[in-house]
């Protein structure tokens, strides 16, 4: 499988995390960076500005939210798709994540099958255009 | 009235004198008594030596005597008080004829005694009416002339003159005493009317005084009974307020909730005092503009209006108050003021906030390694690599199945507590029953096959529409639905029925659900508990059908939530049928869509519990 492109991925349960970056490895696409907090999240994405990152919304630190806001604010990284993953299966939550900026939003607990689809969807667009130029180039140590 | 009115009125001075003489029920005998002592003083006048009185005819001095005692006589019987009628006036008629025949006995017209006339003409004209008039002119006219009965030649010239003026001025004499004891007697009337009238009225002014006495003592009571009653609340605020929120009303349980006495607050200080000005600005805004008052208006049409606000205490402190505010009107019906009847409910927000917030972390914590669990376990099953032997993969879809379980569980834990404290909302667009009804049938097929219970559908040609939440009528339909198969006994039948019928009002016309099932029935006697938190029927716990008891509390939430209503009919052994009605989108009007949610996707909702 061709490499689509690099993913942050943020969610303070390691398992969890685990998980996403083997359905995300599955969609063809690289860990650029793991982390556990919202705030090592946002590091990772303006130090990689990645083709997707995927933010739990319950985090220490800074919530996915308030990342989803920051990443928003900051031109350099205001592209960044965000997918948002929560465990609150409220459907309000939805309107509050499209609200802070996100892209997409999944509910706890997820179907790593389904997930990877819907990774390999929201690379598609950019890794037509980026392929083989930068990818696999950013690596952030887990728990930064 | 009382029977002072009757007593006859005294009038003062001259005035009492004449009308004593003039009036009154024993004043004909005091007249003739008068006469009768001024007629002896004038017989005394036989008995002084050196007086010239002589009688020349004995006889009529005699007859004259005789005329006046029986007079006298009649006028003690005529005189009583019980003796009505108008005899009494004959009284001085006689009296002018005893003194007539005294003159004439006595010299005629040269007779001293002609002056007592006098007081009979007097008493003849104090006599009410014309008719004693008529009657003693020709009688005057009579006794003047009588001595020229007896003896018409010894008159002289100057004796007729007087014998023509005599009665004449008699007769003016009885005619103007007649005029003025009239003028007289009317004055005393007008006089005894106006002092009945002032005592009527002073009566009246009595009972007025002695009902407003009653009437105040009766408010004053009524008062301090209210007083009591609203001081007695001790736990409640109760204020009152007059149309511009100035305080008149303050119990014991606002100076208790507000730490201020009513001393400082009743004339001096309005309800805004005690609110937030941002609270109140802000909800000023928000509604109609600036004429708008929060606390006042929304309360005109006469019912209890109840809000949640935040009072503030003396000392700057705050708590959460729910405020049934009311109007109070007046005697015309017209608003006067406002009660604010306000209940501390800091503590029990605090709860209700505390829950919610463990029921939201449990809920996240309890889905997390769910998550993990749900999530693994696909990985394995999905390893093209290392394929499972047939025993793996039935243990581990019983792993699956069960953390499913778990999994609706929570969710089903975390929506009961959010339709409790009402947080419950709902994503409302315009939904095809027939769609969320297929899918219902869909995702329970494997269920039914496993239970070898046959599902069935029929639905009208349109499909009906209804406003809602589509994953949360998706949630409701699957409950019945996997009810209905848990439910029913290998062999048996689900029958789904989707039609469109009218409300119980006639006038909308409802969307029906309808899931009847062939399975072991519902008590009838549980049937009105069915829908109450983990309440499970005896049969289901029975035939140990599993289960927690939230399903149907759920289904009946949502229906609720969606203006519409659930129903059961059941039969024991023979089955159970559930009517879920909503109300009905007209078909050629399609409601109009939602805005998007910001563009963001939301078609991965969790799976439905």
């Amino acid at each position: 499988m061709s490499s689509g492109g690099t993913v942050v991925i943020a969610d303070d349960d390691a398992d969890i995390r685990a998980l996403i970056a083997l359905s995300v490895t599955r969609a063809g696409a690289v860990v650029a960076a793991d982390v556990a907090t919202g705030s090592a999240a946002l590091h990772a994405i303006r130090h990689c500005v990645p083709d997707l990152a995927i933010l739990d919304v319950s985090m220490p630190e800074m919530t996915g939210l308030q990342v989803c806001r920051a990443v928003r604010a900051d031109p350099a990284t205001s592209d960044v798709p965000i997918l948002l993953l929560s465990a609150a299966a409220h459907p309000a939550a939805v309107a509050e994540g499209g609200a802070a900026g996100a892209d997409a939003y999944e509910f706890k607990p997820f179907s790593p099958r389904r997930l990877s689809v819907r990774i390999r969807e929201m690379l598609q667009p950019r890794s037509v255009e980026a392929a083989g130029t930068e990818s696999a180039t950013c690596f952030v140590a887990p728990g930064e | 009235m009382g029977s002072s009115v009757d007593r006859p009125l005294r009038a003062p001075g001259i005035a009492g004198w004449v009308h004593r003489f003039a009036g009154g029920s024993n004043s004909t005998l005091e007249r003739q008594l008068c006469t009768l002592a001024v007629y002896l003083f004038a017989q005394l006048m036989f008995l002084v030596p050196g007086v010239s009185v002589t009688a020349t005819e004995e006889w009529t001095v005699g007859l004259a005597a005789a005329l006046m005692v029986g007079a006298t006589a009649a006028a003690f019987v005529l005189g009583r008080p019980d003796v009505a009628g108008r005899a009494a006036m004959l009284i001085p008629l006689v009296d002018l004829i005893a003194i007539g025949f005294l003159r004439a006995g006595t010299g005629g017209p040269s007779s001293v005694f002609a002056a007592l006339w006098i007081l009979p003409v007097l008493s003849l004209g104090v006599e009410a009416g014309r008719l004693p008039l008529l009657l003693g002119a020709p009688v005057i006219v009579g006794v003047v002339f009588l001595p020229q009965l007896f003896d018409p030649t010894s008159t002289s010239n100057g004796q007729w003159i007087r014998i023509f003026f005599t009665p004449l001025i008699l007769i003016l004499t009885a005619l103007s005493t007649n005029e003025l004891t009239r003028r007289l007697r009317s004055r005393v009337r007008a006089l005894q009317v106006l002092r009945r009238q002032q005592e009527a009225l002073l009566v009246e002014a009595q009972d007025n005084a002695t009902a407003s006495i009653a009437a105040s003592n009766l408010i004053q009571e009524s008062a301090h009974q209210m007083t009591g009653v609203l001081d007695a609340v001790t736990e409640q605020s109760i204020i009152g307020t007059d149309r511009s929120g100035w305080i008149d009303v303050f119990n014991t349980g606002a100076q208790k909730m507000l730490g201020v006495a009513a001393h400082d607050v009743i004339g001096r200080r309005n309800i805004a005092d005690f609110h937030l000005p941002d609270e109140l600005s802000r909800r000023t805004c928000e509604d109609a503009g600036d004429t708008f008052s929060p606390l006042m208006d929304p309360v005109d049409d006469g019912d209890a209006n109840v809000q949640d606000w935040t009072y503030r205490r003396e000392d700057g402190s705050t708590l959460q108050v729910q405020v049934a505010i009311t109007a109070r009107h007046d005697a015309a019906g017209d608003v006067e003021g406002y009660l604010y009847v306000a209940t501390d409910v800091t503590d029990e927000r605090r709860q209700a906030r505390m829950k919610d917030e463990f029921v939201n972390l449990i809920s996240h914590e309890l889905r997390t390694p769910l998550s993990s669990i749900l999530g693994y376990t696909e990985l394995i099953s999905d390893d093209d690599e290392h394929p499972l032997s047939a025993e793996q993969s039935k243990y581990l879809a019983t792993v699956e199945r069960n953390a499913q379980r778990l999994l609706r569980l929570v969710s089903d834990l975390l929506f009961t507590a959010q339709v409790e404290s009402g947080r419950f909302t709902l994503q409302e667009r315009d939904v095809d029953l027939q769609t969320v009804v297929s899918a219902s049938l869909e995702s329970a097929k494997p269920v039914a096959e496993a239970r070898d219970v046959r599902v069935v559908l029929s639905h009208p040609a349109t499909a009906p529409h209804v406003w809602g939440d589509p994953t949360r009528l998706g949630q409701a339909v699957d409950n019945l639905v996997s009810n209905a198969i848990k439910f029913t006994p290998p062999g048996g039948r689900v029958a789904i029925t989707l039609s469109t019928a009218a409300g119980d009002d006639q006038e909308r016309e409802m969307a029906l659900i309808s899931v009847s099932d062939t399975g072991i029935g519902i008590p009838a006697d549980e049937i009105d508990r069915l829908f109450s938190r983990f309440f499970r029927a005896s049969t289901a716990t029975q035939f140990a059908v599993p289960g927690v008891g939230l399903g149907l509390t759920i289904t009946q939430a949502i229906a609720v939530a969606h203006h519409g209503s659930i129903r059961v009919a059941s039969t024991v052994g023979e089955g159970t049928t559930f009517a879920f009605a909503l109300p009905l989108v007209p078909v050629d009007h399609p409601a109009e869509e939602p805005p998007a949610v910001n563009g963001i996707r939301s078609d991965s909702l969790p799976s439905r519990g």
